[in-house]
């Protein structure tokens, strides 16, 4: 049970991917290796409904989807201003935004909960999204390493 | 005095709490709806022709890419007709198995949609969101039931969605009871609560609209069927699953990509609802105790009661669940060798949201010669459109608009239908005319 948890949100397919691209370049880049034992994990997600259970017992989530986009920094989203975005690409009932709503109106989730949005062309070509992971991951990890930093440094003044 | 001249069009252009992409139109004159087209204008999927040459051991996995509520379904019935078309027996302990990778599927798909999709529409709330705030213990029970089934779809097929663990003949592996051992005392714990939502939708207040339609379903001979070799109908229908095609027409219509099913040219009803109107008695004693105590006979004919029957279904697929994690059904290799040839073979197993046919045929060295996939939904279709036309009548069409969209979007999401396999929800649009 740690404390960060890291989910990509997506599939294997095209444009969707980017999250799931993005979790295993940061796996690769050793992130959770960079904090003490136990406290980040990263894994990928599929259906957004099932971020409740994924989310269940963290204090601080970030996840990593595709956006509809062409934005050449990462996006960092609160769940409100994600579920503001009229821009969605996800197409099917219950989406990350409504996903993440349904958790905060629960009480359910962690205290800190932010979207990292990677900008996508959404009919891009599998190579094209992994090139734009690869330009983005830079920003995203720097990204991550924020949200956390002050996620700790409110963990400390409680 | 005149009388003044009335057209109405409700136009629902996308419908929502569903899967995949949907929109509604209605045109209403003189108190009478006079065009109804239910639109499905996703874009036609191919599968069937992606199929054609691929080796039959690629079924499984390219067909459970058709639905990402349902692959287990589209799995089974792969499986069941390539098999019936090699004329390989699988062991009864594979078939156990399969039978709990089921219970996982109707799990977290009737748990989803009850407390997800059709819940708020009966408690007058927008979203699952929104009654979250007032009813925070029953969306718990629907995601803790909802990952619990999905976790039993893990245990066998790697991964809860798109799994990848099935293939013709059994399975790639099966779990250790070190692996399961967790499963199983979640699934011990989860009968209450099960039995909880049983009791919890009787009692929501469902609109009271009685109809008459035809109910089709699978027959199983040892128990309630996700599996069964004849289709039988409230009409008297009981044919072998390969007769299907005699009795059973598909059709186009110009406004929706999605195929309409006929049985003998006439709509008809698949799902949660047909199969407990037709098997209910088939149900453990423990289960039917439970209908009992809900007050809700079955056969019914308000359609609304399919909440209560998908209730019904997550505590029988616990139970099961259970049952076949405490028997452990042994096996000394996860799946039977395959001989292919060139044959055909028609399979059938009971989706979340109804029959879903299969037929292929093969060539000698197993390649698939043709394929065709009839789903739940498409069955549904002119179903839904007929309980439209009842619904709305009954419900008044002189309401206002707001009124009756949110009533058609009720009636359509009430069959939890999977647009992707036939969700997004409802475009209405309504037009009035008077004469």
């Amino acid at each position: 049970m740690t404390a960060v948890r890291i989910i990509g949100v997506g599939s294997p397919q095209a444009a969707d991917s980017a999250g799931w691209i993005a979790i295993e370049a940061l796996e690769r880049q050793g992130l959770a290796a960079q904090y003490p034992a136990g406290m980040l994990s990263l894994r990928q997600c599929r259906a957004p409904v099932h971020l409740y259970q994924a989310l269940a017992g963290s204090q601080c989530g970030i996840i990593v989807d595709a956006l509809a986009g062409t934005e050449t920094e990462v996006l960092r989203l609160t769940p409100e201003q994600l579920q503001a975005r009229t821009d969605l690409a996800s197409v099917h009932g219950i989406g990350v935004g409504e996903a993440l709503a349904l958790i905060q109106a629960l009480g359910s989730g962690p205290a800190a909960l932010t979207v990292l949005g990677i900008g996508i062309d959404v009919q891009a070509v599998p190579e094209l999204v992994e090139q734009r992971v690869k330009e983005l991951l830079p920003d995203l990890s720097q990204c991550i390493a924020r949200i956390i930093a002050e996620y700790v440094a409110a963990a400390e003044q409680t | 005095m005149t009388e003044s001249k009335r057209e109405v069009r409700i136009k629902v252009p996308v419908l929502t709490r569903v899967e995949g992409e949907g929109a509604l139109d209605i045109a209403i004159h003189d108190q009478e709806i006079t065009e109804l087209r239910l639109r499905i204008f996703e874009p036609p999927r191919l599968f069937e022709k992606f199929l054609e040459g691929r080796d039959y051991q690629e079924v499984p996995d390219l067909v459970a890419r058709i639905c990402g509520i349902c692959p287990v379904a589209y799995q089974m019935s792969a499986a069941q007709a390539l098999e019936n078309a090699f004329a390989v027996e699988v062991p009864a302990a594979v078939h156990e198995w399969r039978r709990l990778f089921y219970c996982g599927e109707w799990l977290q798909s009737h748990a989803l949609h009850i407390h997800l999709l059709a819940a708020p529409d009966f408690l007058g709330f927008n979203s699952v969101t929104e009654m979250a705030g007032k009813y925070p213990a029953e969306v718990r029970r629907g995601l803790r039931l909802q990952a619990l089934g999905n976790d039993i779809m893990e245990l066998l097929g790697a991964r809860s969605v798109h799994p990848v663990g099935a293939r013709i003949g059994g399975f790639h592996s099966l779990p250790t009871a070190n692996k399961y051992a967790p499963l199983l005392q979640r699934l011990r714990d989860a009968h209450e609560d099960a039995r909880a939502l049983v009791l919890w939708t009787a009692g929501l207040p469902l609109p009271d609209d009685e109809q008459d339609f035809c109910s089709v379903a699978l027959h199983d001979r040892t128990g309630y069927g996700m599996y069964g070799d004849r289709l039988i109908s409230s009409e008297g229908l009981n044919i072998a699953i390969e007769e299907y095609p005699q009795h059973f027409s598909e059709f186009q219509v110009p406004y929706s990509t999605a195929l309409h099913g006929g049985l003998h040219g006439r709509p008809y009803l698949v799902g949660p609802l047909a199969r407990l109107n037709l098997n209910a008695a088939r149900l453990p004693r423990s289960v039917q105790e439970v209908i009992e105590a809900t007050g809700i006979r079955f056969p019914s004919r308000n359609m609304f009661h399919s909440i209560v029957a998908r209730a019904v279904e997550v505590l029988f697929a616990v139970q099961e669940a259970t049952r076949i994690l405490e028997a452990a059904p042994a096996v000394d290799v996860p799946c039977v060798e395959i001989r292919p040839r060139a044959a055909a073979g028609s399979g059938c197993t009971e989706a979340p949201r109804g029959i879903l046919w299969h037929r292929y045929e093969t060539q000698g060295d197993g390649r698939i010669r043709s394929a065709r996939i009839v789903p739940p939904t498409s069955q549904n279709q002119a179903r839904i459109e007929q309980d439209l036309r009842n619904a709305l009548q009954a419900f008044g069409l002189d309401r206002d608009e707001p009124a009756l969209r949110l009533h058609a979007e009720t009636v359509i999401r009430n069959y939890d239908p999977c647009i992707s396999c036939a969700t997004h929800f409802l475009r209405l649009n309504i037009k009035r005319s008077t004469t």
